[in-house]
């Protein structure tokens, strides 16, 4: 009797339906009895979860079957879906074979029970008329209801000639079906290359013989639709005429210097990720698309596979650095893909050297490829030559803010200037008012372009490189290393003090004459300086005398010039300054590029110089969160000649509000959506779902700038001189 | 956009500069590919505002029950 109970009871355990009433139930019994039961249900801690093995019947015994229960026209893909329906559903079959077997009063025994029902519609519905191939000729019922009584009858069958039923011979109850494993019926797969011919074009299309010689295939591990595979065989191809050699991944092939080459495959299936590793592209995407969407890092990725496959029967665990080849191999396949191109680099390269090759030559010196060609209604608008709307007459009043406000005035500087020209332009404004319906006035006798907008915007963070002045090489030593190997050589045992030719002493980087410099770099570079609490206690820029803190050079962000930062000593790497972006409103990035000391505004000139350097590549307005600082470095290098024809360069609203107070500039020349139509293509208007009429951006100039904490409102007002050639120029 | 570039840069100031360039290159080339995709199967491309966001989630949450086509 309880064992009965205990049986089912674990049922409901493990099918998670343990219900109110059942926990009733078990408290009526006696207390020796309650025990054992609510011992159940304490959850276990279990790591893989326990499996039978599949079903193992001789072939006749269900070839007899399929013969004798299914038509003879039935495909094999039919009768393996039927089993593997079975296989697939151990709970189904024993809350069927439970109902079969009545053992309480009250209980009959059903045949076709409400669950096998369930399952055989749920067939029907996924075979549809491939159903018919079920039964044998003349056998087919012509009313659903019967065909799923009959199906439940032949599998029935099929469960009991699979043994898949948790009743013996003799309806003794054996315990809960298990899930089947499917180990005993995994293929085996083998790594081979995926071209049945030689692809060179110096070379016929001959086929390619297995190169490798039987004791010396590898035997490596594969990861294959999660599952991992062992001691499966690595199989090269070799076209005897050219040499070529064809791998799972990659092919092997001499050059026109006659050295050899490694085009790596973006058709490849496999990919090599470790010394006797491999893993499938589905692996691979899964490690570049967790970076990408979860900000994993390799280690990340590692401990998360490593954690969830340790439920499943394997014991295999992946390192960081087959992480870490599995997304450079990846990342390769996807860019490359996107230029139809296999990248070829030289053979025998480290995983560090072909990370800097590929970059060198899919790069595209940080141009994305994709943006080139990309255009959409979010970054490009019809041009209009004239304003179809009028909102408020002030030049300096800005979309979404001052529908119905007044614009404070100018203070400061060039204030009676800006006021004058208000009056001006608000004159101009009502003048464009009066022709807004005037259709005459609004006809364009010329085609223009699209008119475009792109967004550009920094980020403060860039790698270690060379502390040498001027040298931006990569580190010899990236773990506590200042230099490159060039000047790592130069300086050799000289002490790391600036202009000090002394010898260091033994295990410092410094002379006997500056080891309390040393010293203090050190207590300053310590994990106690860096991390924890103290430096959560330490708020940014802030520096109390009891803080043995980093004393820093002053780092310009925004300065005009590019700046030389004349370092004291050499003890630590330097870095790159910030990453600078260029996208559209959509959210596309078109390029990116690193600047080393500061964001400045020639730096950002040059940038968009190489960036856009024809007129029919130029956006029509580039929205910089200091645009008015780019404008006015422009303006006095002359470079603004090379954008005036075609590109306004404006600031994200947030910006404009603040600054349009007290910076002439920026008040008269960025304003990101003038109301008063002077700026036709900025803004737009659209109806709502009523109908109605509202205005909105033309372009989505916020999403992508966010308050950038780094930008400094510190304004050089430039001479009266240069602001009158800049108005004459715009 | 910049929030989450700034996402990587425990993973970035690690890297030596051909990783970090690489990384960074192969990011935000993904990043302009998937944002490319998403434009293409939505296919009615518009401006992004709040209203429209408020009905996607809205659709997102009528997720269709589907049943078999069954009279018992």
């Amino acid at each position: 009797m309880f064992s009965i109970f205990a049986s089912v009871l674990t049922t409901l355990q493990y099918l998670g339906l343990v219900c109110f009433s059942a926990l009733s139930f078990a408290a009526k019994m006696v207390l020796p009895f309650k025990f054992a039961i609510f011992a159940m249900f304490i959850p276990l801690v279990s790591a893989a979860p326990q499996t039978q093995p599949f079903p193992n019947v001789p072939f006749k015994v269900f070839s007899t079957f399929v013969e004798q229960s299914f038509n003879s026209r039935v495909s094999l893909a039919t009768v393996l879906l039927v089993v593997f329906s079975l296989t697939e559903n151990p709970e189904l079959l024993t809350l069927h074979a439970r109902q079969q077997n009545p053992q309480l009063e009250g209980e009959n025994k059903v045949v076709a029970s409400g669950w096998m029902r369930a399952l055989s519609r749920a067939m029907m519905h996924q075979l549809k008329s491939e159903t018919e191939m079920l039964f044998r000729d003349r056998e087919f019922p012509k009313e659903e209801p019967q065909q799923v009584v009959k199906l439940c009858g032949k599998l029935d069958n099929l469960a009991t000639i699979l043994n898949l039923t948790p009743y013996d011979r003799r309806n003794n109850f054996k315990g809960n079906l298990l899930p089947v494993s499917y180990n005993a019926i995994q293929g085996i797969p083998t790594i081979c290359p995926n071209t049945p011919i030689c692809l060179n074009a110096n070379c016929g299309p001959r086929y390619l013989l297995q190169a490798t010689m039987l004791r010396d295939i590898p035997l490596v591990t594969l990861i294959k639709e999660d599952t991992v595979y062992q001691d499966v065989p690595v199989l090269t191809g070799k076209c005897t005429t050219c040499d070529t050699t064809y791998h799972g991944d990659h092919e092997r092939f001499r050059d026109e210097h006659r050295m050899w080459s490694k085009s790596y495959l973006n058709s490849a299936r496999f990919l090599k990720i470790g010394q006797s590793l491999w893993a499938d592209r589905k692996f691979s995407h899964s490690v570049l698309s967790a970076i990408y969407n979860f900000h994993a890092s390799a280690s990340a990725f590692m401990q998360y596979w490593n954690d969830q496959s340790s439920i499943s029967d394997s014991n295999f665990q992946i390192m960081r650095r087959q992480v870490w080849q599995a997304f450079v191999q990846e990342s390769i396949r996807t860019i490359a893909s996107a230029k139809n191109n296999n990248l070829e680099l030289k053979d025998h390269l480290t995983i560090e050297e072909v990370t800097g090759e590929a970059f060198s030559i899919l790069g595209n010196t940080g141009i994305i490829e994709p943006a080139k060609e990309h255009s959409c209604s979010q970054c490009s608008q019809p041009f209009k030559p004239t304003a179809d709307f009028m909102i408020n007459e002030d030049p300096a009043a800005v979309i979404g803010v001052d529908e119905n406000s007044a614009i404070p005035p100018l203070e400061g500087e060039h204030a009676a200037l800006s006021a004058h020209q208000t009056d001006v332009e608000r004159q101009a404004a009502r003048e464009r008012a009066n022709n807004i319906n005037d259709s005459k006035a609004n006809e364009m006798d010329v085609v223009y372009d699209n008119c475009t907008m792109v967004v550009v915007d920094g980020i403060v963070f860039g790698p270690k490189h060379c502390a040498h002045d001027g040298c931006i090489k990569d580190l010899k030593n990236a773990r506590g290393g200042a230099f490159c190997e060039q000047h790592e050589e130069s300086y050799g045992n000289r002490c790391r003090v600036r202009d000090c030719t002394s010898p260091k002493v033994a295990n410092t980087q410094a002379c006997v004459r500056h080891q309390q410099e040393w010293q203090k770099y050190k207590v300053d570079h310590s994990r106690s300086s860096l991390s924890g609490v103290k430096r959560m206690l330490q708020r940014p820029n802030e520096s109390n005398p009891w803080e043995p803190g980093i004393r820093r050079t002053f780092q310009p962000h925004d300065g005009d010039d590019n700046p030389e930062i004349k370092r004291k000593n050499y003890f630590g790497p330097s870095q790159f300054y910030c990453v600078e972006t260029v996208c559209a409103p959509c959210g596309v990035v078109i390029a990116w590029t690193k600047f080393d000391r500061s964001e400045s505004p020639t730096n950002i000139l040059n940038f968009l110089r190489r960036l856009y350097p024809t007129e029919a590549s130029r956006p029509s307005y580039i929205v910089i969160d200091k645009a008015c600082q780019v404008l006015r470095t422009a303006v006095a290098s002359k470079a603004w000649e090379f954008w005036a024809k075609t590109t306004r360069f404006i600031v994200d609203s947030y910006h404009y509000i603040n600054h349009r107070k007290t910076d002439y500039l920026c008040r008269t020349y960025c304003n990101p959506g003038p109301l008063n139509g002077s700026a036709p293509n900025l803004i737009k208007v659209a109806q709502d779902k009523q109908g109605r009429p509202y205005i909105q951006r033309a372009f989505n100039t916020q999403v992508y700038i966010k308050i950038n904490f780094h930008v400094k409102r510190l304004i050089k007002i430039l001479g009266m001189r240069t602001i009158e050639f800049m108005a004459w120029w715009i | 956009m910049n929030s989450w570039l700034g996402g990587f840069e425990s993973i970035l100031k690690r890297m030596k500069t051909g990783n970090f360039d690489w990384f960074l290159h192969a990011m935000l080339f993904y990043h302009t590919q998937h944002v490319i995709q998403k434009q293409k199967q939505k296919q009615t491309p518009h401006q992004i505002d709040v209203n429209d966001v408020e009905e996607e989630e809205e659709e997102e949450e009528k997720d269709e029950e589907r049943h078999w086509n069954v009279e018992e």
